[in-house]
């Protein structure tokens, strides 16, 4: 079911001279989900769209799926499934309709119509609010929605933009799980596009990092954050702490040591679930930041801290 | 002092359906002249549609046609138009508000200047039909394209065909629907413009070809008041009911979104 899609040296110039996406080669694996991280701007709509077939690459890029030539096939026959960065639910059709409406366009008749939506209902526990309207729903619940009309045809690529992007914090974590646990069951070939480095490192099987329309580095979500390519993508993809002449650490390659080389002045402490992070003022001018064990005492502020480096976790750019 | 804002609501429309009401009375009084006490009849009614059922059918066929030809037109034109990011579609619609602005009467001169003398046309009814679409094609537009681009419709598109949907489904279940108001509001004014217009029809239609108020005009002018004043009942009884109907379908679909 699930597909092999694959860029090849896609690009995408806007009318306006704008580069969206420089050429980019990415290949999608069959049944993996892929997070696509980076800051606003960078191109992540840019390139999901051109997965979808709704916007054109420059000329010389093709877009293969299960290694056939898709370029230049229309987005509704591309058998994809897309959630919208703002869900775009249809505003004038109950939520059953909204679901069923990728089946009613491929032309399957009501009688098998039926059991499949009240069956993506029961998926996203959304049964008793089958025939409302869009507007008459939680943002949760349009999300869920959303999710569901894109998943009831059995797509053989699901294309998420910011599936949560406008939900509060709590929400976004609670569907986060839920839409892990579905893409585990479902497997199927999936993008998810986001800018919060904690959802893609949870939900991706690889997570591409882009800057500037194009991408910096693929890889699993370890290996991105533990072997960063570059600054930028060690910066994006967790706290960065500068030891100077281009070596790099991240808080957990610190630990307070009262032997230890380094040296840095307390200048703040956050306690956040369990665990307090330090902030330093380092020798150079720079900040570092370092988290403490649960049960370790805080130093007071101000005060200056010893800290113990390890040399097998730094980084250098 | 309360009491005076509707006061003054029961003034204006006093004020304002007077003399509509005046005129609608004189046709059935049997004479206008003796006023009330010289009795109540139908016999004017029965006169003007002896007169003038050409003339109301043909009106009313009319309206229906010129609703048939906006909306074949105007939707698909105002969909494109409201889609279109260009400066030309932009100018376009601005320059929807130009046939409103400049008199029916030389809208109508321009019509007879360029088909005045091809065949049969001046005198067929289509001859009216061009000026009538022609005048009521851009309320179809502006309010179409209103209720469009309020509907965020290029994405709603995208998502449809991202669902699977081609064309002609995208435009039938997603565009329609989601522009139902707008057009709605068109028809409404669509159809009541093409009931009344007078201005161009005046110059348009020929005594083949009349429509009701160019009918109307001609009844006041030609014969007694009280069939011009019976011939106004007519036309209220055939414009109020349709025009109320309408406006109650409107807002309730205007509450729904
Ligand atoms: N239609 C367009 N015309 C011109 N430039 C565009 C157009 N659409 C996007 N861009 C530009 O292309 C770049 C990439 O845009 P894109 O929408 O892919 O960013 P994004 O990574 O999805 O950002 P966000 O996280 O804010 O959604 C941006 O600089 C944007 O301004
Ligand atoms: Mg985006």
């Amino acid at each position: 079911m699930s597909v092999r899609a694959e860029l090849r040296g896609v690009a995408r110039t806007f009318a306006d001279g704008t580069r969206g996406l420089l050429p980019t080669d990415l290949v999608l694996e069959p049944g993996s989900v892929t997070a696509l991280l980076g800051p606003s701007g960078c191109g992540k709509t840019t390139l999901l769209r051109l997965l979808a077939g709704l916007a054109r690459p420059d000329p010389g890029g093709a877009v293969l799926f299960d290694g056939r030539d898709v370029t230049d096939l229309p987005v509704e026959r591309r058998n994809i499934g897309m959630v919208f960065q703002g869900y775009a639910l249809f505003p004038h059709m109950t939520v059953a309709r909204n679901i069923g409406y990728g089946l009613e366009a491929r032309g399957v008749p009501r009688a098998q119509r039926e059991p499949r939506v009240a069956e993506m209902l029961r998926l996203v526990r959304l049964e008793a609010l089958a025939g409302r309207r869009p507007d008459q729903l939680s943002g949760g619940q349009r999300q869920r929605v959303a999710l569901a009309r894109a998943l009831a045809p059995q797509p053989a690529l699901l294309l998420l933009d910011e599936p949560f992007g406008a939900l509060d914090a709590a929400l976004r974590l609670a569907l986060r799980v839920e839409l892990a646990a579905l893409l585990t069951a479902l497997r199927v070939t999936a993008v998810i596009v986001t800018h919060d480095q904690a959802e893609a490192m949870a939900l991706g099987d690889g997570v591409a990092v882009m800057e500037g329309g194009r991408i910096g580095q693929r890889g699993t979500p370890r290996d991105i954050y533990e072997r960063p390519a570059n600054r930028f993508v060690a910066g994006f993809v967790g706290t960065l702490n500068d030891l100077g002449e281009g070596r790099f650490c991240r808080p957990e390659a610190l630990r307070p040591d009262p032997a230890g080389p380094l040296e840095g002045r307390v200048s703040a402490a956050f306690f956040d679930a369990g665990r307090t992070r330090l902030h330093l003022a380092a020798p150079g001018g720079g900040e570092w930041v370092l988290e403490l064990e649960p049960g370790q005492a805080v130093p007071e502020r101000g005060s200056a801290l010893r800290l113990a480096l390890d040399e097998k976790a730094v980084l250098r750019f | 002092m309360r009491f005076i804002p509707p006061l003054v609501t029961a003034l204006v429309t006093a004020f304002l359906i007077g003399p509509i009401l005046l005129s609608a009375l004189a046709g059935v009084t049997a004479n206008w002249f003796l006023g009330l006490s010289g009795g109540f009849t139908l016999q004017w009614i029965g006169r003007v549609w002896e007169h003038y059922a050409h003339t109301i059918g043909l009106s009313v066929w009319l309206a229906f046609a010129t609703l048939i030809c906006t909306l074949v037109l105007g939707v698909p034109a105002a969909w494109s138009l409201a889609r279109s990011e260009s400066r030309a579609a932009r100018l376009l619609e601005e320059a929807l508000v130009l046939p409103v602005a400049v008199p029916g009467i030389a809208t109508a001169l321009g019509l007879i200047m360029l088909w005045g003398a091809v065949g049969d046309f001046r005198t067929h009814w289509s001859f009216v039909l061009v000026g009538h679409v022609l005048f009521t094609l851009p309320f179809m537009l502006r309010s179409t394209i209103a209720a469009m681009k309020q509907a965020d419709l290029p994405v709603l598109e995208e998502a449809a065909a991202a669902c699977g949907a081609r064309f002609w489904r995208r435009f039938r279940t997603v565009v329609l629907p989601a522009a139902r108001g707008g057009i709605l509001a068109g028809s409404l004014m669509v159809v009541a413009l093409s009931l009344g217009e007078f201005n161009m029809s005046l110059l348009l239609t020929s005594p083949f070809t009349m429509t009701l108020p160019v009918g109307l005009a001609d009844s006041y002018a030609s014969l007694r008041l009280e069939i011009g004043s019976a011939f106004t009942l007519v036309f209220l009884v055939l414009l109020v009911p349709p025009l109320i109907a309408l406006q109650m379908v409107a807002d309730r679909l205007g509450g729904v979104r």
